[in-house]
């Protein structure tokens, strides 16, 4: 099976170039015939089945426990459970290529099945461009990192090396997986724009194909983040969520400028403005997500994850001079098409809003990516490097994050082309009233510091004018129906009505509320250390915690103490909950390992680390973080992928009432 | 393109990199192996630093009154001269002598202060994947 | 071991009669013209723009975000411009 596995890598790679070159060529050529362009199309399906046969290939070899490959003998071992033998496919480098082609082409796949109802003449190139990214991957998986490579050892191996313990979880099955989805699918606005510009189809076609395909790799996106953050603050026992590490940035910055184009795609198909802006940005995009997989392969900057530092940058700096090359070339090519219809017309007005929060966006991934690649800079400027940690990414990120949140507050209440003054006074007045009664409400509660109070006050202004502009649509559609404005059916029916806004709507409440749960945590946090007997009670904030017994077990290669901690109540000392931290020590390697007890609650976690315990066993040491509203930023994270989901869904079909009254309008005017 | 597309543009390349130009210099240190640390230490007599090293035994580590972590470092290549760093906290996970790390803090009056300290992932665990577990301890 | 090598050989036939179906299918015997983009296609663009930003205004002066004044202005010169586009699209043989 290794072989077929192996094989079916080498046809999808051949496929991959096929696909590239022919769907160039037909495009070049003045006239295709729809039988090759057919051909074409299925080669790009047929690049994604080869993909998923190789990697069904690899998975039977860890799951058969093969050891006479390497990669399976360097990622699994006999007593992994079957599970974790499927989710070590991606636990290496070689493996986790081997994914991300098989997922970039199964978009590229999915779009080709969509494709029957797309623009003819915008298809040879939207297939050659389908399949450069599954081409590219594929040459560095088959040539550089090929999991199929055979163990060079003497003898059989009787058994594997083992997964690294910190990944084998549950969080390994899903996280990476998410997270590359959101990865690859940003490889198909990419295509589309490349194509459109090849072909010279630039009208508003790519960027409304395209639309669906973004927010569906954006929420993959999304969700793929938050996961990694929770996995850490569940696993890593530091009581936080994000560090500003090169790995987490990678992930975070082709999120910053998809989230940008998605804004701006909505100017470029009302107005006609913004067209070389969003293919700049569209190519962006792209170029970080491979940037991303170089970055996290390449050994260049320094990271926690220690990643075995390879020598296929050089492919990926390559590619990306290509990217970027033959965007500009294509732009060159098509500027005259490219010009704007019009200037934007007043800075009160829906699309100057969108513009700034385009650029608030990009300066936070200018801001980020200059903090990732500084060691490079530094050391090629001045000789001597040098870094910037967590402090630096707060002090830049913090200020430009809470503009954007109040961009947010404003865009949805302001007119397109040219809003009144006197409208947007109206608009925003009581949103503006509330937001400064929150703000004076939490300084006189002892909160004083400048930006938690600008935080919680900006995020309630955007609550409020959510609120207002729902208010203001069921007037609306009450004066025009004449039922009645406020009840539940009313609701329903404009939500469905306008389900793309609303569920915008939604995203926006979602990033508001893990707003302010970033701003408690981050604020509002309690750390103590505290080192106490059996039975003696350490207060903090509203809790004790009483030292009760520890228990101690020896297991097949750790062996573990837990100390059973009661959490009670510090007004009348009743029992919560029994925590029980875990050290773990590794005789091996003499290393030790903690598994943190926490307690999720709405108000507050507790997270809860046993730091040591006294070798007469009399006395434990713990560190305990209580961190307010936590919970909430995952609740705002789901939010935000059910808000991601409602607008990337397809609406049933049936035609739009709106639509017709616009036609009606066009034919009388 | 109109005036307001560029005002906008300008505007936000002075506020960005005025932002960023700040931050920098607030917050950068050097990146630095412990032989070169030693080498720099007369230089000044404060040091923001970011060092990479390999972890030397013997490594102390009390939790009481308050949890400390002292140890050593030395380059990972070399085995000539080490550092001595202190760290106020919680000992991360997997961390032991010969094990790699990185350290950010103050070099004062030749003791490496360090105010963050990360276990690098064993070299035998290569590429987790992106996004995945940083081990790291914070102060 | 000879099991990889009909499994391939399975995938590759697979594949070359899905290939090969197509080039003799009749109902795939027409041409695609890859012309850039005429103008009546950026006309037809254009006319789905204006009607989009007419039923945006609609909804922005509906919900108060636009003063009656900027509505009846801003009204009349997008029909004006839809008219202009509809006219050239019709002598365009469009519809």
């Amino acid at each position: 099976m290794i072989e077929f596995g192996h094989f079916s890598l080498a046809l999808a790679w051949i496929l991959a170039l096929v696909g590239t070159v022919g769907g160039m060529a037909l495009g070049l050529s003045r006239q295709a015939r729809l039988s090759h362009v057919e051909v074409l199309r299925r080669v790009t399906v047929a690049v994604a089945a080869c993909l998923g046969c190789s990697l069904v290939g690899l998975g039977y070899a860890f799951v058969t426990n093969d050891y006479s490959v390497q990669y399976v003998w360097q990622y699994s071992n006999r007593d992994m459970p079957w599970i974790y033998k499927v989710t070590a496919i991606w636990g290496g480098m070689d493996g986790s290529m081997l994914l991300w082609c098989f997922l970039v082409a199964g978009f590229g796949a999915l779009v080709a099945r969509a494709s029957l109802s797309y623009p003819r003449p915008l298809l040879p190139f939207l297939f050659g461009f389908l399949n450069t990214s599954p081409l590219f991957f594929t040459t560095i998986t088959l040539f550089f990192t090929n999991p199929f490579r055979y163990l060079k050892a003497p003898m059989a191996m009787p058994d594997g090396n083992g997964l690294n313990p910190l990944l084998q979880n549950e969080y390994m099955a899903i996280h990476p997986p998410t997270l590359y989805l959101g990865f690859t699918g940003l490889a198909i606005p990419y295509a589309f724009c490349m194509a459109a510009l090849a072909s010279g189809q630039l009208s508003n076609d790519w960027v409304r194909l395209t639309r669906r395909w973004t927010l569906i790799a954006w929420t993959f996106l999304t969700a793929g983040i938050v996961l990694g953050g929770h996995w850490a603050y569940l696993e890593l026992g530091w009581g936080g969520f994000w560090a500003w590490d090169p790995v987490e940035n990678a992930s975070f910055l082709p999120w910053l400028t998809a989230t940008a184009f998605l804004h701006s795609f909505m100017v470029q198909e009302r107005k006609g403005m913004l067209k070389l802006w969003n293919i700049f940005l569209v190519t962006l995009t792209y170029a970080l997500t491979v940037f991303g997989t170089f970055l996290t392969r390449s050994g260049i900057v320094q990271s926690v994850h220690a990643f075995a530092s390879t020598d296929i940058g050089w492919t990926f700096l390559a590619y990306l001079a290509v990217i970027f090359i033959s965007a500009l070339g294509l732009v060159a090519l098509r500027r005259r098409e490219l010009a704007p219809e019009r200037a934007i017309a007043s800075v009160f007005s829906r699309e100057a809003v969108f513009l700034l929060n385009n650029l608030v966006l990009l300066s936070i991934c200018f801001a980020v990516l200059w903090g990732v690649m500084f060691p490079v800079f530094s050391e090629a400027f001045t000789g001597q490097k040098q870094t910037v940690g967590i402090p630096f990414f707060n002090a830049v990120n913090v200020p430009l994050f809470l503009a954007l949140v109040f961009l947010m507050g404003i865009g949805p209440g302001i007119a397109w082309r040219r809003a009144g003054l006197r409208q947007v006074a109206r608009s925003f007045a009581v949103p503006f009233v509330g937001a400064l009664l929150v703000a004076i409400a939490v300084t006189w509660s002892g909160i004083t510091e400048f930006y938690p109070v600008l935080a919680y006050a900006i995020s309630f202004f955007v609550v409020l004018s959510i609120l207002a502009e729902a208010q203001r649509g069921l007037a609306a559609q009450a004066g025009a129906t004449g039922s009645p404005a406020a009840s539940p059916r009313a609701a329903v029916a404009l939500f469905r009505r306008h389900r793309v806004k609303y569920g915008a709507h939604i995203i926006h409440f979602g990033v508001v509320v893990m707003t302010v749960a970033i701003t408690a945590s981050m604020a509002h946090k309690i750390e103590r250390e505290f080192t106490i007997a059996p039975g003696e009670t350490f207060m903090v904030g509203r809790f004790g915690l009483r030292l009760q017994e520890f228990h101690e077990e020896t297991l097949k290669n750790y062996e573990s103490v837990q100390a059973h901690v009661a959490l009670v109540s510090a007004k009348d000392g009743s029992l919560i909950e029994v925590l029980a931290p875990e050290l773990r020590f590794y005789p091996k390697n003499k290393e030790t390992t903690t598994e943190v007890a926490l307690r999720m609650g709405q108000r507050e976690d507790v997270y809860l680390v046993l730091a040591g315990v006294d070798e007469t066993g009399s006395k434990a040491s713990f560190k305990i973080f209580i961190n307010p509203l936590q919970v909430w930023l995952w609740y705002g994270a789901i939010i935000m992928v059910l808000g991601g989901i409602i607008v990337a869904v397809p609406a049933p079909r049936r035609v739009p009432a709106a639509q017709l009254g616009a036609s009606r309008v066009a034919e009388t005017a | 393109m109109g005036r307001i597309f560029i005002s906008f543009v300008a505007l936000f390349i002075v506020v960005g990199g005025v932002l960023v130009y700040q931050a920098t210099c607030g917050t950068s240190s050097l990146v630095l192996q412990p032989s070169e640390l030693i080498s720099k230490a007369h230089a000044r007599d404060l040091l923001r630093v970011r060092i990479g090293g390999r972890v030397v035994d013997p490594v102390e580590y009390r939790t009481e009154p308050s949890m400390m972590l002292s140890f050593r470092v030395k380059d990972p290549a070399g085995d000539e001269s080490s550092v001595p760093v202190v760290y106020m906290g919680l000992k991360p996970d997997m961390f032991a002598a010969g094990r790699d790390v990185l350290i950010d803090g103050d070099f004062i009056g030749g003791t490496l202060r360090a105010a963050k300290l990360q276990t690098q992932c064993p070299s035998k665990y290569e590429p987790a994947v992106p996004g995945a577990a940083p081990h790291q301890q914070q102060q | 071991m000879s099991m990889w090598i009909v499994a391939a050989a399975a995938l590759s036939g697979v594949l070359a009669y899905l290939f090969v179906k197509p080039l003799f299918e009749p109902a795939l015997g027409g041409v695609v013209v890859l012309s850039e983009q005429d103008s009546l296609r950026s006309l037809l663009d254009t006319k789905e723009r204006l009607l989009r930003s007419l039923k945006d205004l609609e909804l922005d002066h509906s919900t108060g975000k636009v003063s009656d004044e900027d509505y009846q202005g801003a009204r009349r010169d997008l029909s004006l411009e839809v008219g202009r586009v509809l006219s050239e699209i019709q002598s365009h043989g469009g519809r």
